[in-house]
């Protein structure tokens, strides 16, 4: 395969390294995210070579794509088993979005929507996300919606949920409860959510959309670049980055961000000053809500504390 | 030890033979299978070595190439998709894949062949060899971290490795004086494939096999095969020596990387050697 002209993207030998590496740490799943992985000239190859290396093989698209790409796609992925592919389609509101792109992702739904799933991100307090009920019945996709809150990214400036905006949040994604069960679709919570931010009444609903599995935790849910860098989670893109050939499996890979984490908590418990005191946090039933707000507690201050929480590369 | 014989594809060559340990060279697919069954009716298959034009993922793979020693030499691997279609063919066939050392992309391609299964190698035809990428790739065949089938000629150089004694590993055309004789269909014996071509041979007649030690002119390329160490450039101060036997000199002129590579191969199958002692030693028990 000719890597050459590939300059930012996955180089072949990279990924194979990646992929016994994985498979080292017995792990035999991964997910494809970026950017966008559909723009890698070798994307629909890359996910062929994980199936017949016997992964699963999970993708993260905004399903945004040319005709050209999208066929290539059609093409080599036409024979795949469908029980070891998967694509998380992150949507946007199609009144709100570009017609030719919601055409593109409509081409995209036609073809794959029986092996994808909806995903969304919740960037303001108030939001309308009837449009994903929609594609989901359309297209066939898979019943199950991942769900994102925007966090802050450490070190940087970005648009995120503030923590007082998010009880209002909770209110609006709550407020789906009837469309979830009429359409018997799942929510998957990603990391981040605290779980005093709910009432127990809107957590009685919430473990109904999410069909009894909640979890509010906060934990390492690893990158790697395609420099082969590898980093804690996306909000913490820019904190204690490593190279993956530090690491000789996965498993000291997460014990060493799990360290730092744990370095973070002992300076700060959570995002709420009642954290510290509160005995879900110490049970376990909660992490307190994303790491990253904490860390712009500590944004510009004096050096004083523990080297986990200033460690930024950026 | 006896010499394994190389010839051209020729059945009336192949049965004169007889009891000899034999490599085969072919152009024709279609024809392995049978000068495979051919060889074994009275004689020991080493291995059919077939050349295709053709990059790997095109070539025509028959299915009466089973349970034989099939070496496959291509240019390339061809496009993914189409390897992808031949691979279960060739993992069932256990064909061995060489593919042209001189191109950089090959190296990738041989890390993509063979963690699917299917064992390949470098085939040394061109002289400017990425000695880079060839170390990379040794990294890659000898400290893996998870199975993957061999790549030659690491596999043979770990499996082979003393630490008081020459190995050579193959390099090309079976030119390898030490343990293979090239022989034409009238039975001219010569020292490698280019001695056979020009002419120059041992002796013709493969009933003079068996005095191959008392040959003249065996003698004096044994003699001749120490000459490098009469200076001190190029090969007669290569450590590589031990496992390269000086066949890998005709890449100098084009790309003098051969002895660092040889070098750092030598030293893998050292770690790997030693490795391997540790392993089979296991734990030490308490003997009171």
């Amino acid at each position: 395969m000719d890597d050459n002209d590939r300059d930012g993207m996955m180089k072949w030998n990279d990924f194979i390294y990646l992929v016994d590496f994985l498979e080292a740490s017995g792990d035999k799943s991964v997910s494809l995210l970026g950017g966008e992985p559909t723009l890698h000239p070798d994307f629909p190859e890359y996910i062929v070579y994980l199936l017949e290396r016997g992964f699963y093989v999970n993708t993260f698209t905004s399903a945004i794509m040319n005709d050209k790409r999208l066929d290539k796609m059609k093409h080599i992925l036409a024979g795949a088993n469908p029980e070891m592919i998967s694509f998380v389609v992150n949507l946007n509101d199609p009144l709100k979005s570009n017609y030719s792109e919601t055409e593109r992702v409509k081409a995209f739904l036609e073809h794959f929507g029986y092996v994808s799933s909806p995903g969304y991100n919740m960037y303001r307090p108030k939001f309308d996300m009837g449009f994903l009920f929609d594609y989901v019945a359309r297209y066939g996709m898979r019943k199950h919606l991942r769900l994102g809150i925007t966090h802050p990214i450490a070190g940087k400036k970005n648009a995120y949920i503030r923590i007082p905006e998010i009880n209002q949040m909770v209110e609006t994604l709550i407020s789906y409860e009837e469309y979830f069960m009429r359409y018997r679709m799942n929510l998957g919570l990603d990391c981040g959510f605290p779980i005093c931010v709910f009432t127990d009444e809107q957590l009685g609903k919430l473990y109904k959309m999410a069909g009894g599995q909640l979890s509010f935790g906060c934990g390492p849910a690893v990158d790697i670049g395609p420099d082969m860098m590898v980093w804690c989670c996306f909000p913490l893109s820019d904190y204690h980055k490593k190279s993956v050939y530090d690491f000789a499996d996965m498993h000291e890979l997460m014990e060493f961000y799990n360290g730092k984490q744990s370095g973070i908590r002992q300076e700060v418990a959570g995002i709420f000053e009642e954290c510290d005191t509160c005995h879900f946090r110490e049970d376990g039933l909660c992490n307190a809500g994303c790491l990253a707000h904490q860390l712009n507690n500590f944004a510009g201050e004096a050096e004083v504390r523990m080297e986990e929480v200033y460690h930024f590369d950026a | 030890m006896r010499h394994i014989l190389v010839c051209e594809a020729n059945d009336d060559l192949i049965r004169r033979m007889h009891g000899e340990a034999i490599v085969v060279k072919t152009n024709v697919a279609g024809e392995v299978g049978h000068f495979a069954r051919v060889i074994n009716e009275s004689n020991k298959i080493h291995c059919i070595e077939y050349t295709s034009e053709e990059p790997l993922a095109y070539i025509e793979l028959y299915e009466d190439w089973k349970g034989f020693p099939i070496h496959v030499m291509s240019p390339s691997l061809g496009k993914f998709m189409d390897f992808i279609v031949k691979r279960t063919a060739l993992k069932e066939l256990q064909v061995r894949c060489f593919l042209d050392a001189s191109v950089r992309e090959n190296y990738v391609d041989l890390q993509i062949m063979t963690s699917l299964g299917i064992p390949g190698g470098l085939w040394f035809k061109g002289n400017d060899i990425p000695w880079s990428d060839f170390k990379d790739i040794m990294a890659f065949t000898v400290f893996p971290k998870v199975y993957r089938a061999d790549i030659e000629p690491f596999a043979f150089v770990m499996q082979n490795f003393k630490s008081d004694a020459n190995i050579l590993f193959p390099v090309k055309n079976f030119d390898n004086p030490y343990r293979y004789l090239h022989v034409d269909k009238d039975e001219n014996v010569a020292l490698t494939s280019e001695h056979l071509q020009r002419g120059e041979y041992l002796f013709q007649g493969l009933e003079q096999l068996d005095e191959l030690d008392s040959s003249k002119a065996y003698l004096a390329w044994k003699k001749q095969a120490h000459r490098p160490f009469m200076k001190i450039t190029d090969c007669g101060s290569c450590p590589g020596w031990r496992i390269c036997g000086g066949q890998l000199a005709y890449t100098l002129a084009d790309n003098p990387g051969c002895k660092k590579a040889m070098e750092e191969l030598i030293e893998a199958a050292e770690i790997h050697q030693s490795t391997k002692t540790q392993e089979s030693k296991g734990v030490e028990l308490c003997q009171l």
